[in-house]
């Protein structure tokens, strides 16, 4: 489990990125979603020790991350969105480092590679962007580290790599791993994705899972807009909306227009779901 | 004890370090057996050895490494190297034993046997040229400043996050400067309020006694110190460092 | 597979599993892939996958077996045509009378082009 307890976090100390947040994390794919600039990458580097908080604190397994001790950093995997590709194959770095990881499977990771088609043998830093991010996010995901941290995975990869890399995911989630998916392309990543965390300036809007989300709110789909939805948006096929649920009938989650609904009514949906 | 050192995790960690520099180290080979046969070259020719000079060079990489060899410690590059599962003790560490130890080794070692090798080859430009070279260190003061030189640069790389060669050279001026400086003025302060004008030409150590034991006990305190301490605060520094 | 319209997710696959049940691509009383294969072949989150097995199950269309997997009960075809009889009069009739009362067709017309399409 990631506990956040009363964090606060700046870069320049008149612009707080968190101030006394706190949540939790436990099993599941993560959709960890907000705006540009909201503290999304941020998080994750605190979550990983390699940013400490200035105040509160973050403890990942018990541990304060900012402790960077190995005990926990072997539970941890984070692919940043941009990153300086290894001089050596990706075969060798797992070679070499899956030794610190005691979950690893060597089977796993071959499968991966051949999934999503990415030489193994080659020089990743002698790789094409997109087939870098693969190598690595094959690499991390055959660690199968209790945590694992992904900012914009889906980034840079093309349609069939990123239909590859969903199937894996689906593969890899279980009651035991907290995976976390920091990510605009929402809709890259739509119906694996539960629970939901929305963040924004300062405060948490939302950290709820689907089926939480679902029976307090309404998505639908109609020709014409309805009366009392919460937030509606006019496309194509009519309008998709998003209303309350008083009788807690059943639909299917459009996190994208649940983004759009709570960042434009950001107080609220924080007092819905009494973040 | 587990957290902070564990000595399979440590030479699992070395070992990685290692493959991963392979090419860095075979660079270093390549170098010191290239600048060797130019250095034949240049003595058959022109009878100049420039034995001093690949010496002189070795010793620069020797002293300098870390700000060759690591990366600027950034956001882009770091992330990986930051979240690996080993202490921040293993990390300090094993760049010890890569700086201080196997570098020096590989320099000077495969320079030492290529020298030899060259005085064994009967050919006489070739030998005369390995015989140029001298492998004595003066004495171990020389030893112990390029250490403690070579651990000044480390703290420097640790601490500034751009540009950590120049600046840690500018410093080490400023601070040389300044402590000079201070010391000038103490001295010049002492004689002139002690009334003694001639302190500084008398000066000597003959009233404490020069067979006293606090010399040697000061003076292997601060053999001891100094590079030891500085790479002490390089692994506070790096256990502070935030990317 | 594309999950579009406002039925819920676990329920677009459960249909998706009755298809391959009626069919025949999935054998009857035979294996269904498991939550994880089915939740990584339509990529959605195994939670979905699991409601929906969940579901079937209490229909008494698939039953598990312990350490196994999941199987298809016998018999389940008619069960799933009886699901699928109960959702059309539940769901997609009372549509069907909204729309004809919106544009204002009448049953007789419904009978008549019935026969038009039928006539064989």
């Amino acid at each position: 489990m990631i506990e956040i307890q009363n964090l606060s976090f700046y870069y320049h100390r008149n612009r707080p990125i968190f101030q006394d947040v706190s949540f939790r994390m436990k099993s599941g794919i993560y959709g960890l979603l907000g705006e540009n600039g909201v503290g999304k990458t941020t998080l994750l580097h605190i979550i990983s020790g390699l940013l400490f908080p200035k105040e509160g604190a973050c403890r990942v397994a018990g541990y304060q991350s900012y402790n960077r001790s190995p005990e926990m950093l072997k539970q941890i995997f984070f692919l940043p969105e941009e990153f300086q590709a290894p001089q050596v194959s990706i075969s060798e770095m797992a070679k070499y480092n899956s030794v610190f990881y005691p979950h690893f499977s060597q089977q796993d990771f071959e499968s991966y590679l051949q999934e999503l088609q990415v030489e193994g043998d080659r020089k990743v830093s002698e790789l094409s962007a997109g087939q870098k991010k693969k190598a690595m996010i094959a690499y991390g995901l055959a660690l199968n580290v209790e945590y694992t941290l992904l900012d914009e995975p889906t980034n840079g990869l093309d349609i069939p790599s990123k239909s590859q890399f969903r199937k894996i995911l689906s593969s890899v989630a279980s009651e035991d791993k907290c995976i976390i998916i920091s990510t605009h392309q929402v809709r890259d990543l739509a119906h694996l994705i539960d629970p939901v965390i929305i963040l924004d300036r300062n405060q948490v809007l939302l950290n709820n899972t689907v089926e939480e989300i679902t029976q307090k709110l309404l998505f639908t789909q109609t020709e014409h807009k309805p009366e009392d939805a919460l937030y509606a948006e006019q496309g194509l096929q009519g309008y998709t909306s998003v209303s309350l649920n008083p009788s807690r009938e059943e639909s299917t989650l459009n996190i994208e227009i649940l983004f759009n609904a709570v960042v434009n009514n950001k107080q609220v949906f924080k007092q819905l779901f009494n973040s | 004890m587990n957290e902070i050192f564990n000595i399979n995790r440590f030479a699992a960690f070395l070992k990685q370090n290692m493959v991963f520099s392979k090419m860095t180290y075979a660079y270093m080979l390549a170098a010191v057996a290239g600048s060797f046969l130019v250095g034949i070259c240049m003595y058959a020719y022109f009878g100049i050895s420039i034995a001093q000079l690949i010496m002189g060079a070795i010793t620069i990489t020797i002293l300098f490494g870390p700000l060759f060899f690591e990366k600027t410690i950034t956001r882009y590059n770091g992330v990986f190297d930051f979240t690996f599962p080993v202490s921040t003790l293993e990390k300090i560490l094993s760049l010890i034993v890569k700086y201080v130890i196997l570098i020096p080794v590989l320099l000077m070692g495969s320079l030492f046997l290529i020298v030899s090798l060259g005085k064994v080859i009967p050919i006489e430009d070739l030998q005369d040229f390995a015989y140029s070279f001298s492998f004595n260190l003066r004495d171990n003061r020389e030893l112990h400043m390029l250490l403690v030189t070579q651990a000044i640069f480390v703290v420097g790389y640790f601490s500034f996050k751009r540009h950590a060669f120049i600046k840690t050279g500018l410093f080490l001026m400023a601070l040389m400067f300044g402590l000079s400086t201070l010391f000038m003025v103490i001295i010049y302060l002492i004689a002139k309020f002690t009334n003694i004008p001639d302190v500084i030409n008398n000066l000597s150590f003959q009233h404490i006694g020069a067979d006293s034991l606090i010399f040697p006990i000061l003076d292997y305190t601060v053999l001891f110190i100094l590079p030891v301490g500085l790479w002490v605060v390089s692994y506070f520094k790096l256990r502070e460092k935030e990317i | 597979m594309d999950f579009t319209g406002n039925k819920p997710i676990y329920l677009q696959i459960v249909d998706y599993c009755f298809r391959n049940i009626l069919s025949g691509n999935w054998e009857e009383e035979g294996r269904i892939p498991s939550v994880r294969e089915l939740g990584s072949q339509l990529q959605v989150n195994p939670n979905t996958v699991m409601r929906s097995y969940e579901f079937m199950q209490l229909e008494e269309v698939i039953y598990s077996k312990r350490g196994m997997g999941y199987y298809i009960r016998e018999g389940a075809g008619k069960r799933i045509a009886d699901l699928q009889r109960r959702e059309f009069f539940k769901e997609v009739l009372p549509e069907t009378f909204k729309a004809m009362e919106l544009l204002g067709i009448s049953l007789d017309e419904i009978i008549e082009k019935y026969n038009e399409l039928y006539k064989s």
